[in-house]
């Protein structure tokens, strides 16, 4: 039994504990809220993804501990992995001014100001780095990369080379340098560093940087004309790692096939690994090319209202080329699409007035596109110009001056004066630029026969569509059919976006004889309208195709293109028009069997 | 008309009308700006109206001066391309190369304009009558080049506010040159024939701008609505949604981003409340009550710091969230159920956001309804089951009768109650009944853009009935009229859906930016809040998830935004956010309505003195104009002959005074004319004599009446060969003699 006495001293010494307790709570709780307070809590935070308390703790805690670069690390490592690059930035440049000569820091810097595309403030911290550890491989091969995507590649091979001395040969060494010859055009050398890049990522159980050095390899094969070998390259890629890079190449090598389905294919199953816009803008090209001239310009203009560039950093370009392909295929897109208008048959005026002004703001538009290529052109020229890569900057200047035939012949020959010497084979593009720039029927033919029929196809594609209007100008007209027919089994979609149309044999049959005459009259022009040279009957020398056209009494139109040389049907369909007049019928079906038919690839 | 007032009306004339022909010049130009060299294209601009001056006073015929002036051009870019080549030559280069480009890159666009401004201008100086003409073709061309800014997607200014007063400033230019032509004038006999003139030219500019204002806006109201899920509210500049529904035929979606909200915790789907619909007519459907019987949520942010009166709700956690507004009415509240503080910022110089705010609400628990014991903790476990039973003993309603009777207002539809009973028959609580009507619409309708038009009058019942599918609207109307017919209170909300995918995801990894969601306006949404006892006005979401058949669209709508737009206004936010600052705009509660006008009239006069500049010169003007003019606009309305005199002599008596050339003390009117004449030269006797005539003469006649009036412009003609344009405008300007009695 506890006495009174004993339990009031109790009472009073839990009482005076409590006291003490309390006295020292306010001096216990800013002991909590430490330096190391702070960065648990901040912790915390994080993991219940609780961002604005986070980010609210590591503004308090960089007011209290102001000398300290800890929470300026977080955060900014925060708004690093988020991707708030330029946020990521500040903080970072804060805890320089803290710490001016710690690497990671000044790295992380550098990689910001990279991902900003901000390239020369990108090298100035590589050096900064380079100067505190001389031996940190991996900076000397970002600062090599850097380098390359502003066409410095002598310094970018300097530097490398130096590292390869000192460090030995290493996969992400050999790789960059690789690259860095594949930009000069050293054909030998890139192929010798590419292939030793991939034993060396290989023997590292790397197989994802092989792949990456086997698509690079395989884009210097392309640039030297070797396609196979280029195609070998890309396959190898694939095996190795599924990437959209090899699979974006293996479809571009069947793009100048004209291989519609297989680059689709390829394109496609990029664009499912893609993190950049390449493949998109692949699909917008295959598509212009074959013809799906709406789908192309839907794609063309998601890409433009894109304007993450971000990913950039990790790939050998800038805005000014990324943005110049852009414009130009939009430029094409968009006289394709003006050509399409003024050749698609219509009804009636108020259709035809409709047309005209629609083909009148689709050339506004090309001409838009153009210009901007034209000024994305000239500044990539003079970038390379400047970094004395004189053949890519020649081109580039004759790209932007193609309505200046002297200037851009010059360029051309420039160009063709450095490329032919390192690469012979370029020769028969060469010959094609030639003859585009001075509008030379014999350079486009000339071209034509040199040109490989496997893997140029798309330049003879290309040759061809400029060559028929001269053959028509010249009066050469059995050679404009047999192009034209030519054209055709290459590339269906490739003849109206140009204006031309397909020489037919045409076969008309109309069942219902109150409207014989009329309609046969409209299909006729509307045919002509379209392009097509209809055969006449005392003359059918070139036509390689002939067109069988029935509408029977009940209004069901049905035809069949039939290649005569090899006597195969190429196309059929059956169609029905709702439209309420006959010209309108006739335009309906025209239209559709042309442009869904005829002129598409099956 | 003296040839020296003729030469400084035709340069009046020339500088307005060029000036307005310039706007448009500039505005086409803005379309294609980072292609086109403003100050080469503002050079040949000028160039180009001097060259028409100089072509038509030579006097040539018209096609004569049209081929020079088509070869002009070529031959200018034949000089400058050879000045080209010799400089190619001195210095060849790259740059010399491009000299060509450069030039025809300006060259062939402004071909176009060159032609326009060319004939205007010659024309007008060749043909008075041209001007109005001129005048239509501009608006024309206006329309034209701002063709793509409709539905207020203001591209080419960065704010709509700079848009329309350059349209202002375009309307009054055109109407100076109207008036500056001088074709009123020569068209004109009579004062009141002269306003009516002046009046119909002014129509012949303002008529058609109305007219396509009045369509375009008519469509945009009509499309906006439609346009925008139905829910929002045509506004000039931004978006709000509207404080009544009505159930479309037909809606389609856009994908503005409105606003970006942060709030921390897991991804889950989160209810923006704006407006709270409880009133129902069968007529007007659902829309909001000025004074509902029970408090609902502010409408409007106020401008401080704020605590809103809390009910005190039972399962409810505090949840604080930011918004961003981009695009939305800035004076708009928009909240989580239900807010019980918000906390205004200011904004931060150049920002992106028309207004910041927080606000912390309180909100029913984090679990969705209906309830169901999950794979929780045994904790959150027994808080669901415990809140679960509680809600399961709730049998009726408990609401004082006027708010009940609001609350379940229902039209007296029978078919809806039929059909609310059908449902709830075999259910016994007020809670299952509720799971009930919702699982139903849930379950057994389909989500539509597009429900079609009922063939009676009740596009609901077309809903319900017939069709079974339509959008958000259609269900929350739906569920809210069911639960009524059956007494339970129910009201539908007007809001944005956030759903986890509208967390704003990083662009290059996985994962997602610091806990931001956009908000856009294809995510404006109506739902449903049902009355329980104790636990107040809970959220229900009765829209289908599921696809009509034949639709085809994303209906959980993913982002598609553009991720580099985002980023840089979250980068701006976490740049900013440490320099927010409360808004202190302190008001106390009971602030009377007098002393709220009287704060709002003292911020005016404070508005009014920061831009003193424009404001004082302004009001000044005016007034001086009124005086000045008074006599002459009564001049031009007032029927009686005398009276039209008096006031017209007033007037001229305004601009001699305005010169300064006051009549001296003793004088009499008839000794000032003749002072003014032998000193002034001006022409003032003739007229002085017929205004006395008319005010001392009852014999003044309409033949007086005609004479008076050509004195007055032998007056008129005099006073203005003596009184240069700035010395007339300084005349009318000056304020001396304003208040003196002249006459």
């Amino acid at each position: 039994m506890i006495h009174n006495k004993q339990k009031y001293s109790l009472i009073i010494s839990a009482a005076a504990m409590c006291l003490l307790f309390v006295i020292l709570i306010p001096v216990l709780s800013d002991e909590l809220k430490s330096e190391d307070w702070y960065y648990r809590q901040t912790q915390d935070a994080l993991s219940a993804e609780n961002y604005t308390q986070a980010l609210s703790l590591l503004e308090q805690a960089k007011a209290l501990y102001p000398d300290t670069t800890l929470f300026n690390i977080m955060l900014a490592d925060l708004y690093y992995r988020k991707e708030l690059y330029s946020n990521a930035l500040t903080e970072y440049q804060e805890a320089e001014t803290k710490i001016p000569a710690d690497t990671y820091i000044l790295n992380q810097i550098a990689f910001c100001y990279g991902l900003l595309n901000q390239e020369e403030e990108a090298l100035t911290y590589y050096e900064k780095v380079l100067a505190l550890d001389p031996a940190d491989v991996e900076t000397i091969d970002w600062m090599g990369w850097v380098y390359q995507k502003i066409y410095q590649l002598k310094n970018a091979e300097e530097l490398l080379l130096k590292a390869i001395e000192r460090f030995g040969l290493q996969g992400r060494l050999a790789g960059t340098l690789a690259s860095v010859y594949a930009d000069l055009y050293e054909y030998e050398k890139a192929k010798y560093y590419y292939q030793e890049a991939i034993k060396l990522s290989l023997a590292d159980n790397a197989p994802g940087s092989a792949a990456i050095y086997y698509y690079n390899l395989s884009i210097i094969e392309k640039i030297f004309y070797n396609y196979a070998a280029a195609f070998t390259a890309a396959q190898n890629a694939i095996d190795l790692q599924e990437r959209a890079s090899g699979r974006r190449m293996k479809g571009s090598l069947l793009h100048m096939q004209m291989d519609f389905q297989g680059a689709k294919r390829e394109y496609e199953n990029a664009a499912f690994y893609d993190d950049a816009p390449y493949s998109k803008i692949n699909l917008a090209e295959l598509d212009k090319d074959f013809g799906n001239l709406l789908t192309a310009r839907e794609r063309i203009t998601a890409i433009l209202d894109q304007r993450d560039l971000s990913w950039m950093l990790y790939y050998s370009t800038n805005t000014n080329e990324y943005y110049e392909r852009l414009y130009k295929l939009a430029a094409e897109i968009y006289t394709g699409l003006a050509q399409l208008e003024w050749h698609t048959p219509r009804a009636g005026l108020i259709e035809e007035v409709g047309g005209i002004i629609q083909s009148i703001i689709y050339r506004i538009q090309a001409w838009y596109y153009k210009e901007k290529y034209k000024l994305a052109a000239i500044n990539t020229g003079r970038a390379y110009l400047e970094a004395d890569n004189h053949l890519n900057g020649y081109l580039e200047l004759m790209e932007a001056n193609t309505d200046y035939k002297d200037v851009a012949l010059k360029y051309c020959l420039r160009a063709k004066n450095i490329e032919t010497l390192l690469i012979p084979k370029a020769i028969p593009s060469y010959t094609l630029l030639q003859g585009l720039i001075l509008s030379s029927p014999d350079l486009l033919e000339q071209a034509l026969t040199l040109l490989d029929s496997y893997w140029q196809k798309d330049k003879i594609c290309h040759g061809l569509q400029n060559l028929i209007p001269f053959l028509e100008q010249q009066g050469k007209i059995k050679k404009r059919r047999l192009a034209l027919n030519r054209l055709y089994g290459i590339n269906p979609g490739g003849l109206i976006q140009y204006g031309l149309g397909l020489p037919v044999e045409l076969f008309l049959e109309i069942d219902d004889s109150s409207i014989e005459k009329q309609a046969r009259a409209h299909f006729i022009n509307m045919l002509k309208k379209a392009g097509s040279e209809l055969a006449k009957d005392d003359e059918n020398t070139g036509f390689q195709y002939q067109l069988y056209i029935k509408w029977d009494i009940n209004r069901q139109f049905s035809f069949q293109l039939i290649d005569k040389a090899t006597n195969k049907l190429v196309r059929s369909g059956i169609l029905t028009s709702k439209q309420d007049s006959l010209q309108a019928q006739c335009a309906d079906l025209s239209r559709r069997m042309l442009f869904e038919y005829i002129y598409r690839e099956k | 008309m003296s040839t020296r007032y003729k030469t400084q009306n035709s340069i009046l004339l020339f500088i307005l009308r060029n000036a307005a022909l310039y706007f448009l010049m500039l505005n086409a130009f803005l379309h294609v700006s980072d292609i086109l060299n403003p100050l080469y294209l503002s050079v040949a601009f000028v160039l180009t109206a001097l060259t028409a001056v100089f072509l038509e006073n030579l006097k040539l015929r018209f096609w004569t001066a049209s081929i020079i002036a088509l070869v002009l051009p070529f031959f200018l870019r034949m000089l400058a391309f050879f000045m080209f080549y010799g400089i190619q030559a001195l210095i060849p280069g790259h740059e010399t190369d491009l000299l060509f480009l450069f030039f025809d890159k300006d060259f062939f666009p402004f071909l176009a304009v060159y032609a326009v401004v060319w004939l205007f201008n010659f024309l007008a100086r060749r043909y008075s009558h041209f001007v109005p003409i001129e005048v239509l073709l501009n608006t024309v061309f206006l329309i034209f080049i701002f063709w793509n800014q409709a539905f207020y997607h203001i591209s080419l200014y960065p704010h709509p506010s700079y848009f329309a007063l350059a349209l202002l400033v375009f309307v009054l230019c055109e109407i100076f040159v109207l008036l500056t032509a001088g074709f009123i004038k020569e068209r004109t006999q009579g004062g009141g024939k002269k306003l009516l003139v002046t009046l119909g030219y002014c129509a012949l500019l303002v008529i058609p701008l109305f007219i396509v204002f009045y369509l375009v806006l008519q469509d945009y109201h009509e499309q906006s609505a439609k346009g925008f899920s139905g829910l929002m509210k045509p506004t000039l500049f931004q978006f709000d949604l509207s404080p009544y529904v009505q159930l479309q035929s037909e809606i389609e979606l856009s994908d503005d981003l409105v606003l970006l909200m942060r709030t921390d915790g897991s991804k889950q789907k989160y209810l923006l409340r704006r407006y709270i619909l409880s009133a129902y007519d069968p007529k007007r459907g659902f829309f909001r009550e000025e004074k509902p019987p029970q408090e609902e949520q502010n409408v409007f942010l106020p401008d401080y710091a704020f605590d809103f009166p809390d009910p005190g709700f039972k399962a409810r956690t505090r949840q604080l969230q930011e918004y961003y507004l981009v695009n939305f009415d800035t004076s708009a509240l928009i909240a989580l159920n239900y807010p019980v503080t918000s906390i205004p910022y200011k904004n931060w110089q150049g920002s992106s956001f028309t207004r910041v705010y927080r606000v912390i609400s309180k909100v029913w628990d984090k679990y969705d309804i209906p309830l169901h014991p999950g794979t929780l903790s045994l904790w959150n476990s027994l808080i669901r089951r415990f809140t679960y039973s509680s809600l399961q003993r709730i049998r009726r309603a408990e609401m004082d009768k006027e708010q009940l009777d609001h609350y379940t207002e229902y039209g007296q539809d029978e078919q809806i109650q039929d059909l609310a009973r059908t449902l709830t028959d075999n259910t016994e609580g007020y809670y299952e009944k509720v799971i009930t009507i919702y699982e139903y619409l849930k379950h057994n309708y389909y989500y539509s853009l597009k429900p079609g038009i009922s063939s009676g009058e009740n596009q609901l019942h077309h809903f319900l009935f017939q069709v079974k599918k339509g959008y958000c609207s259609y269900f929350a109307f739906a569920m809210a009229l069911l639960c009524r017919s059956i007494d339970i209170p129910a009201r539908v909300v007007v809001g944005f859906y956030v759903g986890p995918y509208s967390e704003v995801p990083q662009f290059y990894h996985s994962g997602e930016l610091l806990n931001f969601y956009e908000v856009r306006a294809y995510q404006a949404h109506a739902w449903v809040e049902v009355y329980f006892n104790q636990f107040g006005w809970i959220e229900f979401d009765p829209t289908s998830t599921t696809l009509a058949p034949g639709e085809d669209f994303d209906i959980f709508l993913g982002r598609t935004g553009d991720e580099a737009d985002l980023r840089r206004l979250i980068e701006e936010i976490l740049k900013n956010q440490k320099n927010l600052s409360e808004s202190t705009t302190k008001r106390t509660e009971d602030e009377t309505n007098l002393e709220r006008l009287g704060k709002t009239f003292l911020r005016g006069i404070k508005i009014i003195f920061s831009y003193w500049y424009f404001f004082f010169p302004a009001v000044y003007i005016i007034i001086v104009l009124l005086f000045k003019y008074f006599p002459y606009i009564l001049f031009l309305i007032i029927r009686k002959k005398t009276k039209k005199i008096k006031n017209l002599y007033a007037w001229s008596v305004n601009l001699v005074y305005g010169r300064a050339w006051v009549r001296v003390k003793e004088e009499s009117l008839l000794e000032y004319a003749k002072r003014l004449q032998k000193e002034k030269k001006l022409k003032f006797l003739g007229f002085s004599e017929y205004y006395l005539k008319a005010v001392f003469s009852s014999g003044f006649n309409a033949k007086d009446f005609s004479k008076a009036k050509a004195c007055y412009k032998e007056f008129i003609t005099s006073y203005r060969n003596h009184t240069n344009i700035l010395l007339r405008v300084l005349a009318i300007l000056n304020p001396r003699f304003l208040w003196r009695n002249k006459l």
